[in-house]
């Protein structure tokens, strides 16, 4: 079992190595000079020099990269080229609106995806068999960004129920900061107008990121179901007298939920990077927004450092995925079979 | 003896026949594969269908609806959406299939390596295959095509770096293992070439999963170029790519719906039908319990 | 209850598969009769549908594919065709218990014994979690399992074949049913284990004065175990009648062959395997359904043969008997 951790902390060792070099490497030798950036276009050489000596850029390589490769390790992830801000303080600012949309929507695609995928394998055929397929389908189809739009266009532009931006309506202050998620903060703090307000915000985002989601996890559930639900220990079950619900959940659902769980570990992928189109779409302020406006400038150290948080993310997402599923499997935990 | 099995249907008889024949045994594959020739013929014949040119500007016919003339409108400089959209299918298209047809290609020859030769060779490229496969796909891909420079080109080779690992893993589980084989062993000491038994024993083995995996992933690239696109990443304005066409068309959502929507439902189709097309070829090939 | 009820009753069933192709017929007119208390044996080979008849008895096949064309089953003097799913679920574990074939898939790998048994007992009994786990802990010892206090805690991965099908038998007593379906519960087993099996299941009828169908392929362990024997041939029951009836003298010239087969320590003989190969379930023509294969077959078999009584509860499906029986009545 510790094998796994150990392998999982080795692979982030050995990525964010690679994202620092390849990050250093592009800083310096990619076409458009920061430094030039910074001066402007009138600046004189002597200028663009000053600057560059400034942000260390005349230094040997290899000093460079170790100096970079010290403030990496605590936890500097370089300057923000338009904000002038530490990248890590930005991205720090814009975390919690992203963790805000990024948990719900998952939340949504598993409280609606489960139960679906349960009734698809159930009712074979059924309605809701056809349903799940055809859900399942369109969202593994379906560009996100297009599917934000349409959700605004019609739910925002013809029948105006719910607003297409921003966290907020411009009229009504946040809660107080805790924790900087005004679903959270908001009825902590009793700002409930706000809160009602967040919450109107957050529905369009969130369905539109949690529909691939939701489709991926439709699609690998009914599968697995299908499949779990013509197994013999259900049939035993069955034969057994137990009620239709504690076959379905305990024998069904309990052993389904196995290969599922590592297929959902992967789509967190997809999530996040739902999330910074549906952030773009949404002018949702948070770092997958960040990024797409550094990604305009050209602003490198921002770019590398959203996607060295991101890495990391993932990888501990996958960490813990594969110790839910430690725990879910007795076999891995108790050493095999006799 | 599961109760399923004692209900199995019987056999179709003869399970050949063509392999067209078998796709479209399934209706829904059947119209899938149709809708799918009919979007690459459309690709292709491009010039011949699209009543107007992708880049001729028109300010005199700027955002206009859809009408006689222009059946889904125009854009903010004139041009015919329809045409660009016909125009467009080349892009998405024929790009996806050669970053699909490059991924797998330097995917097998890299997994075949590295299960072959072992070694550092095994080392190197594997966990180069892990570094890539620990991160989500479409962020990484922003990453490599922002780090290179927003171009067609270089969003394709994003997109074709980031599918690369799974082609390798195939075929390097595939080549440890015939690499094992008593034969394989008894050639070597008889000198015979490496490519050659790469060629022969590893690749005949691996074919459907390659063909599995190739027809899923070409919708899944249409989607991460329209995506690459949508961010400014991919093609740049005025090609008529779908994405970037929607990078500039979704300014005008409200007022002008048709020109953001339309061109979103042109990769919605398309996608969806590369999807169901995959789904019948892995159906067909590898048969599971889906059903 | 009254006492006259049969255990089970399986009143003249036919039953066929609803394909996409058409209806595939599996079982005709099938007839099986168990007292309370009796062990009886079905032995036909795979494909006659004897796995079916076991299923259908509890209503295990998948219902959208199977169509009950006559017949009914009922069980205590319980209809089977015209029960809910509801009166089914509940006479399931109550008053029917299945033995499956495989043990090996028979377990929920994700929980342990004790926590599969403690379901079933709670369902059938109730109780309190310490109640439930001496419960189930009693079961497994009823089923001879060693140390069953530590096996309780136990997967079934970590457990061997012959164990795990312990665990199906104690799963199966847990309601008390009144008739025990056990459907080749050996035939996946070591030969020494086999044996163990075989005991434990007649014990557990006797101290239960449950009542058994034990279905197999194999003639010799059902002759060692039932009392009674039917006969099935693809689908239809071809002889009936008391264990020693059957093997001392054999009707059905299919039953001649299968115990003619039956490897014998006090006389050396070939292995006499039956030529030919079951009829098509699609492709059933008219007369007898053994004809074919039949090394006795004369021009009468090309009608349906009734069912002849030979002697007291002997009955076959011959005309070869129908000519004799007709020679005697001169």
């Amino acid at each position: 079992m510790l094998k796994v951790v150990w392998q999982r902390l080795l692979m982030l060792v050995l990525v964010l190595a690679c994202v620092s070099i390849a990050t250093f490497l592009m800083a310096r030798v990619v076409p458009g000079d920061p430094a030039q950036v910074i001066a402007g276009p009138h600046a004189s050489h002597a200028t663009v020099e000053a600057i560059r000596h400034q942000l260390g850029m005349d230094r040997p390589l290899l000093v460079q990269y170790a100096d970079y490769m010290n403030g990496l390790l605590h936890g500097d992830l370089g300057t923000s080229i338009t904000t002038r801000h530490p990248v890590s303080d930005d991205l720090l600012a814009y975390f919690p609106a992203t963790l805000e949309l990024v948990f719900y929507a998952f939340l949504v695609a598993l409280v609606v995806g489960i139960p679906l995928a349960i009734l698809a394998a159930v009712k074979r055929n059924s309605v809701w068999d056809y349903a799940a397929r055809v859900v399942s389908l369109a969202g593994l189809s379906m560009p996100t960004f297009w599917f934000g739009l349409v959700l605004i266009l019609v739910l925002y532009g013809k029948f105006g129920v719910l607003p297409a931006s921003g966290r907020l309506s411009a009229d009504l202050p946040p809660p107080p900061h805790l924790t900087g998620l005004y679903t959270v903060d908001g009825p902590l703090t009793g700002y409930w107008a706000s809160f009602v307000d967040a919450v109107q915000h957050l529905i369009l985002p969130v369905l539109a990121l949690a529909y691939v989601q939701l489709a991926i996890v439709v699609r690998q559930l009914r599968a697995s179901m299908i499949s779990v639900l013509a197994t013999d220990y259900v049939r035993t079950a069955r034969a057994a007298g137990l009620s239709e619900w504690t076959v379905i959940i305990r024998f069904g659902l309990r052993n389904a939920l196995v290969p599922v769980l590592t297929i959902v570990g992967i789509s967190f992928g997809a999530l996040l990077g739902g999330a910074v189109v549906t952030e773009t779409v949404f002018g949702w302020p948070g770092m997958g927004n960040y990024v797409v406006q550094s990604i305009e400038s050209l602003d490198f150290p921002a770019i590398m450092g959203f996607t060295i948080v991101i890495a990391v993310a993932y990888v501990l997402i996958n960490l813990v995925v594969d110790l839910i599923n430690i725990a879910l499997n007795p076999e891995i935990r108790r050493g095999g079979a006799s | 003896m599961s109760a399923t099995t004692l209900v199995a249907r019987p056999s179709l008889g003869r399970r050949s026949g063509t392999l067209l024949r078998r796709l479209t045994a399934n209706r829904v594959t059947g119209c899938a594969l149709v809708v799918v020739a009919l979007l690459v013929l459309m690709a292709v014949l491009a010039p011949l269908i699209a009543p107007y040119s992708p880049t001729t500007v028109d300010l005199t016919h700027r955002l206009e609806g859809l009408s006689g003339a222009h059946p889904l409108g125009t854009d903010e400089v004139g041009r015919d959406i329809l045409s660009r959209l016909i125009y467009g299918a080349r892009i998405s298209i024929g790009v996806s299939v050669l970053v699909v047809a490059a991924a797998a290609l330097v995917g097998m020859v890299l997994g075949a390596l590295a299960g072959y030769f072992r070694g550092w060779t095994d080392h190197v490229i594997m966990r180069a295959v892990d570094v890539i496969l620990s991160f989500p796909s479409l962020i990484l891909a922003i990453a490599l095509a922002a780090a290179l420079g927003p171009s067609l080109a270089n969003a394709a080779l994003a997109i074709a770096i980031v599918k690369v690992p799974v082609y390798a893993r195939l075929a390097y589980g595939e080549t440890l293992r015939v690499r094992q084989q008593l034969y394989v062993r008894a050639a070597r000491t008889y000198g015979i070439g490496s490519g050659w038994i790469i060629r022969k024993h590893v690749l005949p083995n691996i074919r459907s999963s390659i063909i599995v995996q190739t027809t899923l992933d070409l919708g899944d690239v249409i989607l991460l170029i329209a995506t690459l696109g949508f961010l400014g990443l991919g093609a740049q304005p005025p090609s008529p790519e779908w994405g970037s066409m929607i990078s500039t068309g979704w300014h005008y959502l409200i007022d002008q719906w048709w020109y953001p929507t339309f061109t979103g439902l042109a990769i919605f189709v398309t996608v969806m039908s590369f999807n169901l097309l995959g789904d019948g070829v892995s159906d067909l090939l590898e048969p599971t319990s889906r059903d | 209850m009254p006492d006259n009820t049969l255990a089970l009753d399986v009143q003249d069933l036919s039953l066929s598969f609803q394909s996409r192709t058409g209806r595939i017929p599996v079982l005709r007119n099938v007839s099986i009769d168990i007292e309370p208390g009796e062990i009886v044996g079905l032995v036909g080979e795979s494909g006659s549908g004897k796995s079916v008849m076991s299923l259908q008895v509890a209503r295990l096949l998948p219902e959208d594919a199977v169509v009950v064309e006559s017949g009914d089953v009922t069980v205590n003097g319980i209809s089977t065709r015209a029960a809910t799913r509801r009166q089914m679920t509940r006479l399931r574990g109550s008053e029917i218990g299945f033995i499956f074939q495989e043990p090996m898939t028979a377990l929920s790998p994700t929980m342990t014994v004790g926590k599969q048994l403690g379901l079933a007992i709670r369902r059938h009994r109730g109780g309190s979690r310490a109640e439930v786990r001496r419960q189930a802990i009693a079961a497994l010892d009823e089923v001879r399992i060693k140390n069953p206090d530590v096996v309780v805690d136990q997967y079934p991965f970590e457990l061997s074949g012959g164990m795990r099908q312990r665990v199906v038998i104690a799963l199966a007593m847990v309601g008390n049913p009144s008739l025990l379906i056990a459907d080749e519960p050996t035939t996946a087993l070591d030969v020494t284990v086999q044996d163990e099996i075989l005991k434990l299941i007649r014990q557990l009828a006797q101290d239960h004065g449950m009542s058994v169908l034990f279905v197999s392929h194999d003639l010799a362990v059902v002759s060692n175990l039932c009392q009674r024997v039917f006969v099935l041939y693809a689908g239809e029951i071809i002889e009936r009648g008391a264990t020693r009836q059957i093997i001392d003298a054999p009707a059905h010239p299919y039953t001649q062959a299968l115990v003619g087969a039956l490897p014998r320590l006090d006389e050396a003989r070939e292995l006499n395997p039956i030529p030919g190969e079951p009829p098509d379930p699609r492709a059933v023509e008219d007369g007898c359904v053994f004809a074919p294969r039949c090394p006795h077959r004369f021009e009468p078999c090309d009608l349906k043969p009734p069912t002849l009584d030979l002697e007291a509860g002997h009955r076959a499906a011959c005309w070869l008997h129908a000519r004799e029986e007709a020679h005697d009545a001169r």
